[in-house]
């Protein structure tokens, strides 16, 4: 007996790449390969740790301000593959700008990871790499791995 | 190797043929048998048990009634008004710590847990010794993922009131010695409260023959509904617990300023109880002892022995616990140094297959293990060698795509 019509065909390992290469697309996978900004400031600043209790990741990142501008920053992880790719990423396209234009791209993102692909208006090459996140909209599990890093990244900036 | 109960027995999984459930540990799916006794519950049984006079609410305190004794059976307590309904393992600890704990643990005594504690006992126990000013102790583990029985040794004295351990790890799926645990506490005048939520759905479990004071598992993971668990304790024990939480159902005579309460079970099961989930958690241990437990753990040995040996076979593969089958339940816990278990469980679920990643709400464990997730597949009387195929071809396409993300 033929199985009923509404019973979803068994998943190919075509169809399985297709769906998770994309949350894993290469830029993402690039970020975790060689992550930028990865370590410790040698000059001494504070560093803001955040943990996700539901899976026990750690997050830890530290801001060097120069007045209104982020001169640099770094960032230390123990931490899956989206959260350590999005720390290299959002500090690759914040460094060198001002605090209110990390603050921006920290809401793009965070937008972004929430509204349904093609439909956030949001200008991709404004973010740089960041737009590779879209695809986590598609996964309502991992978006809380993009938001430790933002919210790591804001309360590093709201410290003076 | 086929499965040793019909994927047919649970719903969900035939209304989804493909998928590869794998996180039993966590909770269990339910077999029609439990979800048709709680509808009979509700469509034929249904009043507050323990109020009218009416012959419906004497019928449903019957169902509430026969469901305590069918479950006292199937963990081989002889005494059923010591089986006590709770809300599951966690709200059981609470009350071993709330009513007895409070009551007998004072500054200068110490409560003993071991760093393979769940939360649900690790967390409940430190903040007894909290409250109360004991001092918190910790038995320590081997690198294989057993209890160090010369750790726990030395943790022990005449000030130890409390001794608190799983049965079974969930997260490393370690069988624990318990006869061996239990009169080392003994020894020292130490009560001992054991976790059984990882072992009552595939070990036979006899309370009175463990020789433990207490033992806590819950409904859910045993294929009952969720909501719904069991506290078992010894009368002696139970008598001096206080009762802590308050209401109906567990008066004697209430005064203007002086209440005294009811007698065992229902001192401790204030208001209304969960009558229906109560009959459904019963039916889920009928259907298993159906099944026959014996039966139930060689099933799952065949299953985890194959896990152990596939998941071996992966470089640079760290598995946790024992290595041996027979020294654990159906659980093994994995992690890779280049794939962390959340993209691995995200590309597992592109495959259909569930497994938990996470730190299983032992974080203690974790940093002991030197990791802050690990992966964790489980497999129950449904599983088949078909799912544990579908895990190990996932864990190979995660492998593959990091490892050409990881070649420098």
């Amino acid at each position: 007996m033929p199985p009923p019509a509404d019973v979803p065909p068994p998943v190919t390992v075509a169809s399985v790449d297709i769906a998770a290469a994309s949350l894993y697309q290469e830029i993402i996978l690039t970020h975790y390969r060689s992550p930028r900004h990865k370590g410790v400031l040698s000059v001494a600043s504070p560093a803001t740790e955040h943990r996700n209790p539901l899976c026990g990741d750690v997050l830890s990142i530290q801001v060097l301000r120069d007045g209104d501008t982020i001169a640099d920053a770094a960032f230390t992880a123990q931490a899956c593959s989206i959260t350590q790719a999005t720390a290299s990423m959002l500090l690759s396209r914040v460094i060198g700008g001002t605090v209110p234009d990390a603050r921006a791209v920290i809401a793009q993102v965070e937008r972004l990871i929430e509204t349904p692909l093609g439909e956030s208006g949001i200008d991709g090459a404004d973010l740089g790499d960041l737009r590779a996140l879209a695809s986590v909209v598609r996964f309502p599990a991992r978006r809380a791995c993009v938001r430790l890093v933002t919210l790591a990244m804001t309360e590093a900036l709201a410290t003076p | 190797m086929t499965a040793l109960a019909p994927r047919s027995d649970f719903p969900l999984l035939a209304n989804d043929p493909a998928l590869r459930y794998l996180d039993s540990a966590a909770t269990a799916q339910k077999p029609q048998a439990v979800l048709d006794a709680v509808e009979h519950f509700y469509t034929h049984d249904n009043a507050n048990p323990h109020r009218g006079a009416y012959a419906l609410s004497a019928r449903a305190t019957e169902r509430y009634h026969d469901a305590r004794a069918t479950i006292a059976r199937f963990i081989g307590a002889q005494d059923a008004d010591c089986t006590l309904f709770v809300r599951g393992t966690t709200e059981a600890m609470n009350l071993v710590a709330y009513g007895w704990g409070d009551r007998h643990i004072g500054a200068g005594d110490a409560i003993v847990v071991t760093a393979m504690d769940h939360h649900a006992s690790f967390v409940t126990f430190q903040q007894l010794a909290a409250r109360t000013g004991a001092e918190f102790r910790i038995a320590e583990l081997t690198d294989d993922g057993r209890i160090d029985m010369t750790s726990l040794a030395s943790v022990l004295d005449a000030r130890v009131k409390l001794v608190a351990f799983p049965h079974v790890s969930n997260a490393l799926g370690t069988i624990n010695p318990v006869d061996q645990i239990v009169s080392m506490a003994h020894a020292v005048g130490a009560i001992v409260v054991c976790d059984g939520a990882q072992a009552v759905p595939h070990l036979s479990v006899d309370v009175e023959a463990l020789g433990v004071d207490f033992y806590a598992f819950s409904g859910h993971k045993v294929g009952g509904p969720m909501g719904i668990g069991i506290l078992w304790g010894r009368r002696a024990l139970l008598e001096q617990t206080s009762a802590w939480q308050f209401g109906g159902d567990m008066i004697d005579i209430v005064g203007d300023q002086v209440t005294t309460f009811n007698s065992l079970p229902h001192r401790f099961e204030a208001g209304t109880p969960n009558a229906a989930d109560a009959v459904g958690l019963a039916a889920a241990c009928d259907y298993l002892t159906g099944l026959g437990m014996d039966r139930v753990r060689a099933h799952e040995v065949a299953l985890t022995a194959t896990m152990l040996e596939s998941l071996q076979a992966f470089e640079g593969v760290r598995i946790f616990g024992p290595m041996n089958a027979t020294d654990r339940s159906g659980v093994v816990s994995f992690a890779f140094e280049d794939v962390h278990a959340h993209d691995l469980a995200t590309i597992l679920d592109e495959h259909g297959v569930c497994v938990r990643a996470g730190h299983h709400c032992a974080q203690p464990l974790m940093r002991r293990l030197g990791v802050s997730a690990t992966a964790r597949a489980s497999v129950w009387v449904h599983s088949t060698s078909e799912d544990v195929a579908a895990l190990v071809a996932g864990v190979q396409h995660a492998r593959t795509m990091f490892a050409d993300a990881t070649a420098r």
